[in-house]
């Protein structure tokens, strides 16, 4: 009992120069400065990547708080980098004269019913394909994920043609339908091969429990696959929200604009193009899709590590 | 409270393996019955089919008197424990073992109050607001319990859920599972490929061999008379020592011949065995338990003696198990030692060692001095010596 102080301060005494050591040594020795300089080189390059990408947001943003005063003279000695007079007098623009709420709550519609849908479907049909033993699954699959990637500008003619014979022209809601063209595959695709790692034993577990199949799903198998379910929707969203082609040839009056359709008109006057007010326009319509990203981001974190189960 | 009762049970796959063959078993109600068995043996088959996980392709599985044959997992009112376990990751502890209740509309407090319950009974109470992930193996095996004991069901269903846990918490779990499954009164179909466990926990043990139910019966009376070979050499650790014999065909005295060997056969086992007689002359196997085997040095005054050379000794306190061989033929039936649990050596241990060498084990005194590579005498207790005919394999027993 009595060694024990005099031990620990023994092993503090032999700790302490073995902690401090790398730190010396880095800049005195050659392996040292070699390894700082990769790392100061390694950020470097990190910079790099992050300016050209964090730019063209810069600059949006920027242009988005000029007045459009200022913004016709241009770039200059007094209205560099930051311009000579922050104002939010194009945001005001956009929702006082222009109704740009209008097209952000069809926007919204479109990309939420879009989301729903598909993760509804796209849960059930991708689980059917992992768990039961449909004769030709593999080539099912196959095909599903090849109409995922049908060239978008080749759809819209045929589908215009169709939606005009059926009366479907100048509407929000079968824009959803042709949404799910492309979000349905792709979703399905990612469900499936979640679901088809996930123990069968989880399921076995739940049926015993006296869980129903749809019971097992809801309840089981979505809230394991947490993180490909918010994979899944996220892609629709920003798919169904992101959309300029389909919106453009399917929608007629200004009312039923979408938002990046409205956006589009914001500019156009017959003397002017006012950039401050489209790009106030395109910072309103990319905060949902960052919110979106940065709360699913955590999720999806949690969501994979809390899936292991075996001992 | 029910029982199970499988009646002349057969699964079929649609590659047409033959999982489980006509397969006939009753539990009693409070029955802890083990299901025993090699790999790939159809036992865990034969555990889903009750459970409502497998199809059931042939004969009537019923529970509590009700046959259950096209009825959903959910109608059967079975509890089941899967060998990993099949916690959900997203639920606490307290919502795993609640889930089942849930599913059923029983009220909150209803719920809160069993869940609580069965946590105390398996030591969970401070857990119930963690998820399964930050839980150890042995944790993790008590909630899986837990989700079973907590529903009160006709019946419980075990597909190995020991086998994931170290050796020590093995066996005490053992104790543990034995003890809920005794208070809580449900008949229990336990599986398991560990033959420990089948003899310490099981009322009734059941062998099951490439789908065939080989015997039943409770542990003891399968260890002192089993019905054939594989149910000879499969229960039992080390393993029976069975050999290829031949009975001596003229003279009053009956005696079998291993190799060079003869022992004498007492008028107890003649008396026991009456079939034996017929024998006479003919190939059988002779089987004897490593317990049944004195090793000494001298030769003491017994007519049934046969020397061995020893090739291992592993010494485990108690006792000390002694790896031998002898000249004669080993019999060892197809699938009934596990691989890697094979207590024999190797045929190439031991130079000048003749290709007629059988292996052999032994359990003995500490107390007795061995060397490995000596030749030292067997002196098999013949009162247990078993007999099995070559061709069925099945035990001499009348």
């Amino acid at each position: 009992m009595a060694s024990t102080p005099a031990s620990t301060k023994l092993s503090a005494a032999v700790a302490a120069p073995v902690a401090a050591a790398p730190r010396v040594r880095r800049w005195r020795t050659w392996r040292g400065r070699r390894r700082l300089g990769g790392q100061v080189l390694f950020y470097l390059g990190v910079l790099v990547v992050l300016l050209i990408a964090l730019f063209p947001f810069y600059w949006i943003l920027r242009t988005s708080l000029e007045s459009n005063a200022e913004f016709v003279q241009g770039v200059g000695s007094t209205n560099g980098l930051v311009p000579a007079h922050l104002t939010l007098s194009s945001y005001i623009d956009d929702f006082t004269q222009l109704h740009f709420l209008t097209p952000l709550l069809n926007s919204a519609i479109v990309a939420f019913g879009t989301t729903v849908v598909t993760i509804v479907v796209a849960s059930l049909a991708g689980y059917a394909l992992a768990r039961l033993p449909i004769r030709g699954g593999g080539a099912i699959l196959t095909f599903v994920l090849l109409a995922g990637f049908f060239p978008v500008l080749a759809m819209v003619g045929p589908l215009f043609l169709l939606y005009r014979d059926l009366g479907l022209l100048d509407n929000i809601y079968p824009l959803i339908i042709t949404y799910l063209v492309y979000t349905l595959p792709l979703s399905t695709w990612l469900l499936r091969n979640f679901f088809a790692q996930i123990p069968k034993e989880l399921e076995e577990a739940a049926l015993v429990d006296g869980a129903s199949r749809l019971q097992t799903l809801r309840k089981v198998v979505i809230p394991v696959s947490i993180p490909a379910v918010f994979t899944a929707g996220i892609l629709s969203f920003i798919l169904a929200w992101n959309d300029f082609a389909f919106a453009l040839s399917f929608l007629d009056s200004p009312s039923k604009f979408t938002a990046p359709l409205a956006i589009v008109v914001f500019g156009q006057s017959q003397f002017e193009t006012y950039f401050n007010r489209i790009d106030a326009a395109v910072v309103v319509i990319t905060i949902p899709i960052a919110i979106l990203v940065l709360i699913a981001q955590r999720r999806i974190v949690s969501g994979l590590t809390a899936g292991s189960l075996k001992g | 409270m029910a029982t199970i009762e499988l009646d002349h049970v057969t699964k079929v796959y649609p590659n047409k393996n033959q999982a489980v063959s006509e397969l006939s078993l009753d539990v009693a109600d409070g029955e802890f019955m083990v299901l025993v068995g090699p790999s790939g043996c159809g036992k865990t088959t034969a555990l889903r089919m009750v459970a409502g996980l497998e199809e059931i392709s042939g004969g009537t599985v019923r529970i509590g008197g009700r046959v259950v044959n096209d009825l959903t997992p959910k109608e059967r009112d079975v509890a089941m424990v899967f060998q990993n376990y099949a916690l959900y990751p997203h639920m606490t502890v307290g919502e795993n073992i609640g889930f089942s209740l849930k599913l059923r509309h029983l009220d909150k407090a209803e719920i809160n109050r069993r869940v609580q319950e069965a946590g105390q009974t398996l030591g969970l109470e401070s857990m119930l607001n963690v998820k399964p992930a930050s839980l150890s193996g042995g944790q993790r095996q008590r909630v899986a319990m837990g989700r079973a004991l907590v529903r009160e069901p006709a019946a419980f269903l075990m597909d190995e859920p020991l086998s994931n846990l170290d050796a020590k918490l093995r066996v005490q779990m053992r104790a543990e599972v034995s003890r809920i499954q005794r208070r809580l009164g449900v008949a229990t179909l336990y599986v398991t490929h560990d033959q420990t466990e089948a003899m310490t926990m099981g009322d009734r043990v059941a062998v099951l061999a490439h789908g065939v139910l080989q015997q039943c019966e409770p542990p003891q009376t399968l260890y002192d008379h089993p019905a054939n070979l594989f149910v000879a050499a499969f229960i039992g650790s080390p393993a029976m020592n069975i050999y290829q014999g031949e009975m001596e065909a003229d003279g009053g005295e009956m005696a079998v011949r291993l190799g060079d060997h003869r022992i004498v056969i007492p008028p107890s086992q003649q008396e026991a065995r009456p079939a034996l007689g017929g024998y006479r002359g003919r190939q059988l196997a002779v089987g004897i338990r490593p317990e049944h085997l004195a090793v000494g040095h001298e030769l003491p005054d017994n007519p049934s003696i046969i020397p061995a050379e020893i090739d291992l000794l592993e010494s485990l306190g108690a006792e000390v198990i002694v790896h031998f061989r002898i000249k004669a033929d080993h019999i060892r039936p197809e699938g009934a030692v596990p691989e890697g649990e094979d207590q024999t050596m190797p045929l190439t241990i031991g130079a000048g060692v003749s290709d007629k060498t059988a292996p052999g084990v032994a359990r003995v005194d500490p107390r007795v001095q061995l060397k490995v590579g000596e030749t030292v005498t067997l002196v098999p207790d013949t009162d247990h010596l078993q007999f099995f005919d070559l061709e069925t394999g099945a035990a001499i027993s009348s």
